[in-house]
């Protein structure tokens, strides 16, 4: 169904019924120690029955805080200081815990940000999902079970009965997922709030989930609330997108609206940042040079990485002529031993001759799902973990086998930038400490230099010298990756090792860091191994990009050519998972032209027109456009 | 899976065990005195008087004469036979003096716990239940209290009150269960005050867990979340402080039945230990070291049943 198709249906049914959640002028306001400080304000949301509405910002723009008020359940501290709400006909504004009580579950069922932590560890999955069965209040004893299995099974989970007995821990992230789907549908609710429902997962189970609350909510004619920082997530879902930064609304409607003519400059930079939807549709490939349009220095390591990727046993030095490698990871195969088991295997294998080099001011973007090896095959690249088969060379000299004294020297020359920048600084210790910690452990400088070298890190990294003394408590997620890079920089390495270096972070400040670290790389001549299970997210960054699937190197090349010209099914999975592009490229409807890079779209002109977007970023939005309105007039 | 887990934490508390008995052993038999001295001025025998042939021959009774590993073996077998040697000072064996002790420490001990389990637990679940502000202060700060009184203060202190002034129950002796109330209270104080200072932490901790959302989005009352969901996550921690409290129980009898004046294993430990009865101390000790590693091994037995992960271990993939 086309989009004003949608909305029609939307108003009809509005005319019909009260709308579900009438929210009007809603303020909120957390005290802390006195001082009070607004959440939410002025915030007026109808959402009707059957409708899809998606509420999309930054952390801290206050749309958790939104989600949290119509369940009840602002935390300690947070109260509702103005407006109303009404759920389903009645006020529930300050209604007492025992109305909210009989909301919660019955009306509105909620599924909950990070699926790793959102089950108890120690209740098996069938009392956590029958607890919320039996608040329907007409499920007899006996049959309870076979509901619980039921409901289970419409949440997608395969073998639903042995679902049922399994404790949380032995699910993945995305089954786990579907078990809290299940549990918010469980009560049979009007309403169904999800809360950055799949953010911590990767991007082609992310669909996946996202396709499967979809059609269960269309099917049952539930209405959804998706609460999300990914414009393009949003985009891809909802009837209707509502725009919030620092508590207010600043802009809403249907997608394709908001998409084609940004009112705001905020929803613009959000577009800007939602890797899927600039460049109407195209992934925007940073370094879109492509195998061709380098010159003979980069071609050479690139073809030798291909030749060896077939031949492993290859020789090393085939580029000849070409420059070293600063890393070469040539065909390493780890395996683990498994606690002994009745299915007998006794090894699992992580890797299997994985071969990567990553070019001297370059980025090599590993992607992988988890579960891949990208972790392994870092581990083993930091010499942290000894390979089971293959050599890992930094600039050309093997340090497999180095042991910790032989390899002290060259941790100065590489570095690891972590995932998380909430749990990888020390809470205890101050920003300044933080970051000149390598240098007083590697017994570089002396007080002077090492302050001067600080004020030197914290500029490169555009934190005010201010932040030295302050602690990571204070600091945002991004600020608090910007320490991360400046303590990885500390001690002036060739190498930095990126481990999902933003997909803890929103996707506006993973922008910026980005952004960050390619500028990084030009001013300092970095080389970059850069792992992400998200493609959109290499492609700002990587020059070549290697693809990871189940412990392969499924494919290989230029950033642009996989992106481009994508061999492997997998890639292609993984290029159409890609949140936003559906819609970015909907109101064109079937245009060739902008039919998604993954799909066999003609090479050349996609390799040609990112080359051009690459060259001047700035240009591509209006002109997206300016195309957009075009074919919707 | 459990069974694995299961032989693997027998098999330590059998070494624990052993290794208790022979530190024991280390101690009292090869420290620089003279056991059959020190059995002769138990028995009030001048040394002196003693000829050399005499103390051959009473060495060779208790076999002493004998090499110390030899020694160290027989009394190991002795020991995990159940034989735990005669008295020096009382010349009955070991084992019919603790036969007539054990029972009452027994009683003693069991309610203690039990009265721990119940202040500590009830403490902590209502300080973190309640939403009336001053009653919520009044019990997170009450187990701090708890903590900083000395027991046997908190004993003299429940006799003159108790059992002087109101004449409720009394003051010494262990005859019928009315004796057991105040010595009871006077060892379950610290203990549950501990208890409850972990336990209020804990759960605390896990009412801000992301599930106990998932919970409440259900629509869950919040009794059944802190009870179903809450206080099974808050256990752990406090069951391992309990194990250790509790392997402390025989420590904290010694002093509660030298203040109540009871006929315990406490006292019997505090005469032999004045006495230098070397077997009763011996006995005593691995007996302490036993209870310790049994209580610590059911606690290590129960973790599995409120936490299905120790057992499971994390996946590989």
């Amino acid at each position: 169904m086309s989009a004003t198709e949608a909305v029609t249906a939307v108003e009809a049914v509005d005319a019909r019924q009260t709308p579900i959640v009438e929210i009007n002028n809603l303020s909120v306001t957390y005290s802390r120690e006195g001082r009070k400080s607004a959440a939410v304000s002025d915030l007026t949301l109808i959402i009707a029955a059957g409708e899809t509405v998606a509420i999309v910002g930054e952390s801290g723009s206050g749309k958790s805080t939104t989600a949290n008020a119509l369940l009840g359940l602002l935390p300690s501290g947070g109260e509702v200081s103005g407006g109303s709400i009404r759920i389903d006909g009645a006020d529930t504004t300050r209604a007492s815990e025992k109305v909210l009580r009989s909301i919660r579950g019955r009306v509105i069922g909620l599924v909950p940000q990070d699926p790793m932590v959102a089950l108890n560890p120690t209740l098996r999955i069938g009392p956590q999902v029958a607890e919320a069965v039996r608040r329907r209040g007409d499920v007899p004893k006996r049959s309870l079970d076979a509901e619980v299995v039921e409901v289970l099974e419409a949440a997608g989970l395969d073998n639903p009965v042995l679902r049922a007995r399994q404790y949380p821990h032995e699910l993945s992230g995305g089954m786990r997922q579907r078990v809290l789907i299940a549990i918010a549908l469980a009560g049979r609710p009007q309403l169904i709030v999800a809360d950055e429902p799949t953010s911590a997962l990767d991007v082609t189970v992310q669909k996946r989930i996202l396709d499967h609350l979809q059609s269960l909510v269309r099917d049952r004619g539930i209405s959804l609330l998706i609460i999300t920082h990914d414009l393009g997530v949003a985009a891809d879902r909802a009837d209707r997108v509502l725009v919030m930064q620092g508590g207010r609304v600043v802009e809403q409607g249907r997608p394709a609206e908001i998409l084609v003519a940004p009112a705001e400059d905020y929803t613009r930079r959000l577009i800007a940042a939602a890797p899927g939807l600039s460049s109407d549709g195209r992934v925007k490939i940073r370094h879109a040079g492509g195998s061709a349009a380098r010159g003979g220095a980069a071609t050479g390591p690139a073809t030798s990485v291909a030749d060896r990727a077939v031949a492993p046993a290859g020789s090393v030095t085939a580029g000849g002529d070409t420059a070293t490698p600063i890393l070469s990871i040539v065909g390493v195969t780890k395996d683990y031993r498994l606690p002994r088991s009745p299915e007998g295997q006794r090894t699992f294998r992580a890797i299997d001759a994985v071969s990567i080099d990553v070019p001297a001011g370059q980025t090599v973007g590993l992607v992988g799902e988890s579960g891949s090896g990208k972790t392994t095959t870092l581990r083993v690249a930091l010499g942290l973990e000894k390979p089971t088969a293959g050599r890992v060379l930094f600039e050309g000299v093997d340090i497999t086998d180095a042991g910790w004294r032989e390899l002290r020297p060259l941790r100065k020359r590489f570095q690891l930038v972590h995932q998380n920048p909430f749990s990888s600084l020390d809470p205890k210790f101050t920003v300044g400490q933080s970051i000149l910690e390598p240098l007083v452990s590697f017994g570089v400088g002396d007080r002077a230099s090492r302050s001067a070298r600080l004020r030197e890190l914290l500029d490169q990294v555009a934190l005010p010298a201010a932040f030295a003394d302050r602690r990571p408590a204070e600091l945002s997620g991004g600020q608090r990756q910007r320490v991360a890079i400046a303590r990885a920089l500390a001690l002036k390495p060739d190498l930095v090792f990126l481990d999902e270096p933003v997909s803890a972070l929103d996707v506006s400040v993973q922008e910026q860091i980005l952004t960050l670290l390619a500028t990084l790389q030009d001013e300092l001549g970095l080389s970059y191994l850069f792992i992400s299970h998200d493609l959109a997210v290499v492609a700002q960054l990587a020059h070549r990009v290697a693809v990871l699937n189940r412990g392969v190197v499924v494919e290989q090349g230029a950033t642009i050519d996989v992106f481009a010209n994508p061999q492997s099914d997998y890639t292609k999975a993984l290029l159409d998972a890609i949140p936003g592009r559906a819609t970015a490229i909907a109101p064109v409807g079937g245009s060739a032209d902008s039919a998604p890079v993954g799909d066999g779209a003609d090479a050349a002109s996609v390799v040609a027109k990112n080359a051009s977007l690459a060259t001047a970023p700035s240009a591509n939005a209006p002109a997206a456009n300016e195309k957009l309105q075009e074919v919707a007039s | 899976m459990y069974a694995r887990y299961v032989s693997g934490r027998v098999l330590q508390a059998v070494l624990v065990l052993w290794a208790a008995y022979t530190v024991t052993f280390i101690v009292l038999y090869l420290l620089p005195s003279d056991p059959v001295q020190l059995l002769l001025a138990a028995g009030n025998v001048d040394v002196t008087q003693v000829s050399p042939d005499q103390l051959a021959s009473l060495k060779h009774q208790y076999g002493l004469d004998q090499p110390v590993y030899v020694q160290y073996f027989t009394q190991l077998f002795n020991f995990v036979t159940g034989n735990f040697g005669e008295s020096i000072s009382k010349n009955v064996p070991v084992t019919q003096l603790l036969g007539q002790r054990l029972p009452s420490t027994l009683a003693l001990g069991a309610s203690a716990v039990a009265l721990a389990i119940v202040l500590g637990v009830g403490t902590a679940s209502l300080a973190v239940f309640a939403r009336v502000k001053w009653l919520k202060v009044a019990l997170s700060r009450l187990p701090s209290i708890g903590v900083s009184l000395p027991p046997f203060f908190v004993g003299l202190l429940l006799i003159q009150v108790f059992a002087f002034q109101l004449r409720w129950f009394p003051a010494t002796g262990d005859k019928g269960p009315q004796s057991l109330v105040l010595p009871s209270i006077m060892m379950a104080i610290p203990t549950a005050a501990l208890l409850a200072q972990v336990l209020t932490r804990s759960l605390e901790d896990a009412l801000d867990e992301p599930y106990v959302v998932t919970a409440r989005a259900k629509g869950l009352s919040r009794s059944v979340i802190q009870w179903k969901h809450a206080f099974r996550n808050a256990a752990l921690p406090a069951l391992t402080l309990l194990g250790l409290l509790l392997g402390a129980t025989l420590t904290e009898a010694v002093v509660a039945e030298t203040v109540f004046t009871r006929n315990g294993i406490g006292e019997l430990a505090q005469e032999s230990v004045l006495a230098q009865d070397i077997p009763v101390v011996q006995a005593i000790v691995v007996m302490a070291a036993a209870l310790f590693v049994v209580v610590n091994l059911v606690i290590d037995l129960i973790y599995p049943l409120l936490d299905p992960r120790i057992v499971h271990g994390q996946r590989v993939t």
